[in-house]
């Protein structure tokens, strides 16, 4: 069953307003905070520790393979820079290990 | 201006390609579900988030509230609140309708690129812009051409594709190391986000791990300020 046209149509704008409004908000937000001292710190550090928060539950969630990967990835990017080979040679050691029977 | 929304853009390439592969998957998911194409583009447009569109597709069949369903698509999109707070000071040469529209075009992927590449030499908004734009093509190509080509990948989980996104992020991640005073933070944000994954529904665990992580840092003392 699937819902008719158009209340797909209000369930999507609705939806799309208000993830525009976190995203806005969060503008906001960032705008009102101040640049100095500890607000500083804690917007610079900010980018890297979302990072963080994003990826290692995933690689943990991932297992052996996944911890592997994270560290050839981390090799890969170190030494070459290049994002691309990296995030291949992340999946391909992934899928290799896995077909392993790790 | 121009060359640094095409900056952004062919930075944004590498994480597209991602993008295509699991938009793929998605339009698959909403063929099955019986949801039109012109609703999907739509959707694509309007929404213009995985998580949140992942979330609506789910509770498609009927039988929730309009309210219900978009509450439950933003709610997996909280994080994007700290996402663009770190973006607001690339957003200040803008005025407010400037950056109201704008704000729609940041997604984790192009964020990520952009804040990689801010680190190495300052960005502006445009940056970030022509990222968004890349990625929404990207994505919106990839779910029309999954909804349209109706095909289904056996196990895409034996290929590692499943580990793509992590694999990208984490090798941004690796770009955005600014040395031992990060250590700390990141520590704190990893462990955080791993229990909270753990225990609360959603992405409510990139949210507090992140938030843990940079006050974290502010409270260090030590630091430049």
């Amino acid at each position: 069953m699937s819902l008719p046209v158009v209340e797909g149509v209000v369930v999507i704008a609705l939806s799309a307003l208000l993830v525009w409004g976190i995203r806005f908000l969060g503008l906001v937000f960032g705008e009102k905070l101040p640049r100095t001292g500890f607000f500083k710190r804690g917007m610079d550090a900010l980018p890297g520790a979302i990072f963080a928060a994003l990826v290692f539950p995933g690689i943990v969630g991932a297992g052996i393979p996944g911890g592997v990967a994270a560290g050839v990835i981390f090799i890969a990017t170190r030494k070459t820079g290049n994002v691309l080979l990296a995030l291949f040679l992340g999946v391909g050691t992934v899928a290799l290990l896995r077909g392993a029977g790790l | 201006m121009r060359g640094e929304f095409f900056r952004g853009a062919r930075a944004a390439i590498p994480v597209s390609l991602g993008i295509v592969a699991y938009a793929l998957v998605f339009g698959v998911l909403v063929a099955g579900k019986g949801i039109g194409i012109g609703t999907l583009a739509f959707m694509n447009l309007a929404v213009f988030s995985g998580s949140a569109q992942f979330v609506l597709v789910g509770m498609w069949q009927g039988g929730v509230s309009a309210w219900q369903m978009a509450l439950a698509a933003a709610v997996v999109n909280v994080r994007y609140f700290l996402l663009t707070a770190a973006v607001a000071p690339m957003m200040e040469p803008y005025g407010w309708l400037g950056r109201a529209w704008r704000v729609h075009f940041v997604t984790d992927e192009n964020w990520a690129v952009t804040m990689a590449e801010n680190r190495r030499s300052p960005v502006g908004a445009n940056f970030l812009l022509g990222g968004g734009v890349l990625v929404m093509a990207a994505w919106s190509l990839g779910t029309l051409a999954g909804h349209g080509l109706g095909l289904a990948i056996p196990h895409p989980e034996r290929f590692g594709m499943d580990f793509a996104f992590t694999a990208i992020f984490t090798a941004l991640a690796v770009t955005m190391w600014r040395g031992k005073s990060d250590i700390l933070p990141w520590v704190v944000s990893a462990g955080v986000a791993l229990l909270a994954s753990r225990s609360l529904p959603g992405a409510w665990y990139v949210l507090l791990g992140g938030l843990a992580g940079a006050f974290t840092a502010a409270v260090k003392k030590g630091e430049p300020a």
